[in-house]
């Protein structure tokens, strides 16, 4: 109902006070902006009816939104350049975009052609020649989950590690898990072309683990998302996409039904959903992989 | 309230030792839990269900496993003598290393070892390569760390212990003070820092460099 007549009082108007702001203005700063910065410091996005950027209730709100955040932080907004080197189809380059728009952070990004490295990357990550690379005030950092956290320390906003010792503990090891357990059995398993039947196997077994974990949960996080679900973005898409990919179903709904939601909810998630790369594409470029694998052996 | 920490750990287990050097330069009172690899405790088997492996540390009944988060932990539990920069920058720059150690490091340097022949002098080209970038992170500096022992310097002190012992076994001369002057000298000054700085008690002097024991308490 407030809704309704604010929205009758906005329109046709820029601002409350019409042409300029006026005191009503001011005082709409709560929503303006600290709802959108409580929204976000919740991770909670109070339905269709507050958008964030989002020209749903009234041109004049969304532009006022849009003017407050380039003076959420002065100190550390002003004067920032911030690049990141990527690629379209990295699941990790794309972690490094979903936790920099969790924070708000406005950046230049630059494509990479992995089979051409400009100078700028090898130059800014000498020791691997791989993107991601974050870019801050000319401060090249390398390692998706590096990175990550160097976002969470530097900026304010969504907490991506939780505050707690313990908490950031947990959440760190099934980082690491996932992508150092996780990922290279579930990669061995689909292009090993030896002891396949084994390598299957062992990837299941680690799956199940993943399975365990995500029971009675929507995200890794609990009830929001935290840095694990970020990091496993390998798992919310990318999986799906290579098994269709390889046509090889390693891990079907009945057996792992808490997976299988995970991805479903991935793809719907609002901090996700556009950092995904387009599914058609992404699904083409590991089948052309893939058969370029088999037709080198 | 009294804390209580406990450590599951091996004698031989570098990544154990990992643990047991961030809680000395700490000055963290700890129970220390010695497990056999091949008839591990029920109660590692409950703390750690994941990977069964040690290290695990026990912080008041709870469990974090993984030696370069429970370095972290342990960082960001216990606040004096910093082991990570407060600086975002510097951490994430001591991350990196941390990491380039264990994916890249320790793993080239493994291979070189248990090949022989040409198959080794053909991966000897990728371990030099490694230690060269860290030769360069020593520049003007005592440890990784700078002036003190820092996250890098605990996540590749196993450099000090395991490479001689390698070294010793083999035959082949990986770090040598010809071929990477700053690195011999970080893993002598590791050497006494961690057995005659760490170690309140010490009961003989440190060994010639090289053997897992003169590292470990």
């Amino acid at each position: 109902e407030l809704q309704n007549e604010l929205k009758d009082e906005q329109k046709k108007k820029k601002f409350f006070g019409g042409e300029r702001i006026s005191l009503v203005d001011i005082a709409a700063n709560f929503k303006g902006y600290w709802l959108g910065v409580t929204q976000e410091a919740l991770g909670v996005e109070l339905g269709e009816a507050w958008p964030i950027g989002k020209p749903r209730l009234s041109p004049s709100i969304t532009t006022q939104t849009s003017r407050l955040n380039t003076h959420r932080d002065p100190k550390i907004m002003a004067n920032e350049e911030v690049k990141l080197l990527g690629a379209w189809g990295s699941a990790f380059s794309r972690r490094v975009e979903i936790a920099l728009k969790l924070k708000g952070v406005k950046y230049e990004y630059i494509e990479e052609d992995i089979h051409n490295k400009s100078p700028l990357l090898l130059r800014s990550n000498p020791v691997h020649k791989k993107i991601p690379v974050l870019i801050h005030n000319g401060k090249p950092i390398a390692e998706s989950q590096v990175i990550i956290e160097y976002i969470d320390e530097t900026w304010d906003g969504y907490p991506i590690l939780p505050k707690d010792p313990y908490q950031r503990a947990v959440a760190r090891f099934w980082a690491k898990f996932l992508d150092e357990k996780c990922l290279p059995a579930v990669r061995k398993a689909w292009l090993s072309t030896e002891e396949k039947d084994k390598n299957v196997e062992e990837a299941l077994e680690v799956l199940k683990i993943v399975e365990n974990e995500l029971k009675n949960k929507n995200f890794f996080g609990g009830n929001t998302i935290n840095m694990v679900d970020i990091i496993a973005n390998l798992i919310g898409y990318w999986f799906g996409v290579v098994q269709e990919a390889a046509g090889i179903e390693l891990a079907n709904a009945e057996s792992f039904p808490a997976l299988h939601n995970y991805m479903n909810e991935y793809v719907k998630c609002s901090h996700f959903k556009e950092h995904l790369p387009p599914r058609e594409k992404l699904v083409e470029y590991y089948r052309a992989r893939f058969e370029a694998t088999s037709s080198s052996k | 309230m009294a804390e209580e920490v406990k450590l599951f750990k091996t004698w031989s287990s570098p990544y154990g030792l990992r643990a047991v050097w961030a809680l000395k330069l700490k000055g963290i009172e700890y129970e220390s839990i010695d497990e056999d690899h091949d008839n591990k405790s029920p109660q590692l088997l409950q703390y750690n269900p994941v990977h069964k492996k040690i290290p695990v540390l026990i912080h008041n009944g709870k469990p974090v496993a993984e030696s370069l988060v429970i370095v972290e932990y342990i960082d960001e539990t216990w606040k004096q003598n910093p082991i990570l920069p407060q600086d975002p920058y510097e951490c994430a720059t001591a991350c990196f290393w941390a990491k380039f150690g264990d994916e890249k490091v320790l793993p080239s340097i493994w291979r070189v070892f248990i090949q022989e022949g040409k198959a080794q002098e053909e991966l000897l080209g990728q371990a030099m390569e490694n230690l060269k970038f860290l030769e360069e992170q020593l520049e003007g500096k005592v440890f990784f760390g700078g002036e003190k022992i820092g996250l890098v310097d605990i996540a590749l002190g196993w450099i000090a212990n395991l490479t001689c012992m390698l070294e010793e076994i083999s035959g082949l001369k990986l770090i040598t003070q010809e071929k990477f002057p700053l690195l011999f000298g970080w893993m002598q000054n590791f050497v006494c820092t961690v057995f005659v700085c760490l170690n309140p008690k010490p009961t003989e002097r440190p060994r010639q460099l090289g053997g897992l024991q003169a590292l470990d308490y």
